[in-house]
C-alpha cells in the first residue's frame, strides 16, 4: 500500500455523521419492534380456555367461573378433576374409545390463568407438553397425533352450524 | 443517505404508531364467549369489558338468557321426569293436563309447523326415536335397557317390525289438543293406544320437541340481547340454531357449515341479522350392515330417513320455525324439498347436501356466489343461483 493510499483511507473517514444517524434510526426502529412484540403486545385476558379434537370444540373452560363444559358427543372421552385447594383444574382428554390414548390439560386458575399440556402418550416427542402454556388469547398448543388444539378464546369467533 | 432516511422514516413512524395501538387495545370493544347450561348455547358478544356499565349490561343479558333457556329446558326436556313434555309422555291416553305457557305455546308452534309442512315435521315421533335408540336416555354414560323393545346394543341390532307398525299409529299429531281456559294452559292426550304381539304393555302417543326446542332458546336469546341493545353478537344452540346479529362495526358473521362426512367446514356463508338452522344424517346416526341409521325419523315409514338428503342448512325465518324446517325438509326428500324451498319458502336461502347412489355428494343452494365459499370442491354444485343474496 503506497503512501497516497493511506492518505485517501485518511480522507475518506469510515464513519460519517449521516451514517450515525442511520444507526441511530435503525437503532430507534430495533427498539420501538421490541417493544411492541414484547411489553406492548395487546395482553387480551385469559377468559376462556378452548380444546378442539378435529376441528370441533370438545371443552370450553370458563376461567371466571372456573366450570368446564364438555360437549355431549364427547362426555365419554373426557375428564375434568378440580384438584382443590391450589386452584388447578385437570382435563384428560382420551384419544380413543379404550382410553390408552391421551392428554393431561392441566388449567391454572385464579390471578396467575394459564394452561398446559402436562402429560400425553402421543409420541416419543410430546411436542404438546413441552409447549409453553397458553397464558393469554391467542396462544395455542397443538398436539397433531391426537388431533388436539388447546388455545385461548379468539378476537375473532365464527359461528358454525351443524 | 438521504434515500436511506426517507426509507427509514416511515417504517420507524409505521413502528412508533403500532406501538400506540398496541398499549391502546387493552381498553375498548373486545370479543367474549360465553357457554350457557353446558355447551347447549354459546353467547358471542362484542363489548367494552373494561367498562363498567358495558360489562354490567351483558352480565345481566346472559343472566336473563340463563333463566330463559332454563324456563324453555323444564318445558320440554325429556330428561327431566317433571317438564311438561315428560309428563305428557308418562300420561295415560286421553289424559289432560295442566301445563306451562311456555309448553302450550311451543305446542300451538309446533302444530302450525306440522300442518304447514303437511306432517313432515312431527314431534309425536317420539316412541319411534326411542324405538329406533336416539332418545336421550341413550346418551347417558352407562344405558340400562328398560323398554320392552330395547336391546341390549340397539347400534348392533335394528328395531323389530311389528314395533315400528306399531309406534306408526301413534304419529297423529294434530289430535293433540291444547286450550286455553280460566287461565290454565292444557292439554289433551290423545285417546290412541297400540299394543304389540307378545308384549303387555299398552304405549300411547309420545313427543319430542327438541325439533324446535333449540329455535326457540335461540329466539329467546336474541330479543333478550336486542332489548340489552347487544347488537354485534350471536347466539348459537347446539350448532343446530342460530340468531345472527351483526359482526363487529356492522359486517356479515362468517357461518361454516361443518362438513357431514369428515371434519372442518364445507362451505362459509356470509350473513348477519338472521337466523340459521341445521339437521342433517350426520349429528346422531350408527352404521350397521353398512347402511346408515340416522335421528331423523319418517313417521312415514317409521324408520330412519333413507332418501339421499345428507345435510339441510336454511337461512331465514325465526330460528323456531328454521329448526323445524330443516328437520322436515329433510324428511321430504331431495325433490320435493327443493319444490317446497321454492313455493312455500322464497324469502329464504338453503345450502342442501345429497349423496348419490354412487356415494358422492351434491351440492344445491340458491346463494349467491358472492355470500356462500364452497371450500370442499368435491362437492359437485348442482344448484344453479336463483338469486344472488
Amino acid at each position: 500500500m503506497s503512501v497516497k493510499d493511506i492518505e485517501n483511507i485518511k480522507k475518506h473517514k469510515p464513519i460519517r455523521a449521516a451514517d450515525w444517524i442511520l444507526y441511530g434510526v435503525l437503532a430507534l426502529v430495533v427498539l420501538v419492534l421490541f417493544i411492541v412484540f414484547v411489553f406492548a403486545r395487546p395482553n387480551e385476558e385469559l377468559t376462556v380456555l378452548c380444546i378442539d379434537r378435529d376441528g370441533e370444540r370438545i371443552v370450553t373452560f370458563d376461567f371466571a367461573s372456573g366450570k368446564a363444559a364438555v360437549a355431549a358427543n364427547a362426555v365419554s372421552s373426557v375428564e375434568v378433576k378440580e384438584n382443590g385447594e391450589n386452584g388447578q383444574v385437570t382435563i384428560t382428554v382420551f384419544a380413543d374409545e379404550a382410553h390408552e390414548r391421551f392428554n393431561v390439560i392441566t388449567v391454572q386458575t385464579g390471578d396467575e390463568r394459564a394452561a398446559s399440556v402436562t402429560d400425553a402418550n402421543c409420541s416419543a416427542h410430546r411436542d404438546c407438553v413441552h409447549t409453553s402454556a397458553v397464558t393469554r388469547a391467542g396462544d395455542i398448543i397443538v398436539c397433531v397425533p391426537h388431533r388436539l388444539k388447546v388455545y385461548g378464546n379468539e378476537q375473532s369467533f365464527n359461528p358454525s352450524l351443524g | 443517505m438521504k434515500r436511506f432516511l426517507k426509507v427509514l422514516a416511515p417504517l420507524a413512524l409505521c413502528a412508533i404508531l403500532l406501538a400506540v395501538s398496541g398499549c391502546s387495545s387493552k381498553t375498548g370493544k373486545r370479543f367474549d364467549i360465553f357457554d350457557i347450561l353446558g355447551t347447549v348455547t354459546t353467547l358471542a358478544i362484542y363489548a367494552d369489558y373494561g367498562d363498567g356499565a358495558a360489562r354490567a349490561n351483558v352480565d345481566a343479558a346472559k343472566a336473563e338468557i340463563e333463566t330463559a333457556l332454563r324456563e324453555i329446558e323444564h318445558a320440554l326436556s325429556l330428561s327431566d321426569p317433571e317438564s311438561d313434555i315428560a309428563r305428557f309422555n308418562r300420561a295415560e291416553a286421553g289424559e289432560t293436563l295442566e301445563i306451562s305457557r311456555t309448553a302450550y305455546e311451543m305446542l300451538t308452534e309446533a302444530k302450525t309447523l306440522y300442518t304447514f309442512t303437511e306432517g313432515a315435521y312431527n314431534p309425536a315421533v317420539g316412541r319411534l326415536t326411542d324405538l329406533w335408540g336416539f332418545s336421550p336416555r341413550f346418551y347417558e354414560s352407562v344405558f340400562t335397557p328398560s323398554a320392552p323393545y330395547d336391546r341390549a346394543d340397539c347400534r348392533t341390532r335394528l328395531p323389530e317390525q311389528k314395533y315400528i307398525d306399531a309406534f306408526r299409529t301413534l304419529t297423529d299429531f294434530s289430535s293433540v289438543e291444547l286450550r286455553f281456559d280460566g287461565g290454565a294452559y292444557t292439554v289433551t292426550k290423545p285417546n290412541l293406544t297400540a299394543t304389540v304381539d307378545g308384549d303387555d304393555t299398552v304405549y300411547s302417543m309420545t313427543l319430542d320437541l327438541g325439533g324446535i326446542g333449540k329455535g326457540k332458546a335461540a329466539d329467546r336469546a336474541d330479543a333478550i340481547l336486542a332489548a340489552h341493545g347487544l347488537n354485534e353478537a350471536y347466539v348459537s344452540v347446539g350448532s343446530s340454531s342460530i340468531r345472527l346479529r351483526e359482526n363487529t362495526d356492522g359486517t356479515d358473521w362468517s357461518v361454516q357449515l361443518m362438513h357431514p362426512r369428515q371434519s372442518g367446514n364445507y362451505a362459509v356463508v356470509k350473513a348477519k341479522n338472521t337466523s340459521a338452522s341445521t339437521s342433517g344424517d350426520y349429528e346422531h346416526a350408527y352404521v350397521l350392515d353398512g347402511k346408515r341409521y340416522c335421528h331423523i325419523i319418517d313417521t312415514e315409514s317409521g324408520a330412519p330417513i333413507d332418501n339421499g338428503v345428507v345435510t339441510l342448512s336454511l337461512f331465514g325465518k325465526t330460528a323456531t320455525e328454521g329448526d323445524a324446517l330443516a328437520t322436515a325438509l329433510c324428511v321430504m326428500g331431495k325433490e320435493k324439498a327443493l319444490a317446497f324451498l321454492h313455493e312455500k319458502l322464497p324469502d329464504c336461502k338453503y345450502a342442501l347436501v345429497t349423496e348419490n347412489a354412487q356415494g358422492e355428494l351434491e351440492f344445491y343452494t340458491d346463494f349467491g356466489e358472492d355470500v356462500i365459499e364452497v371450500t370442499d370442491r368435491t362437492i359437485e354444485r348442482k344448484g344453479r343461483t336463483i338469486h344472488v343474496g
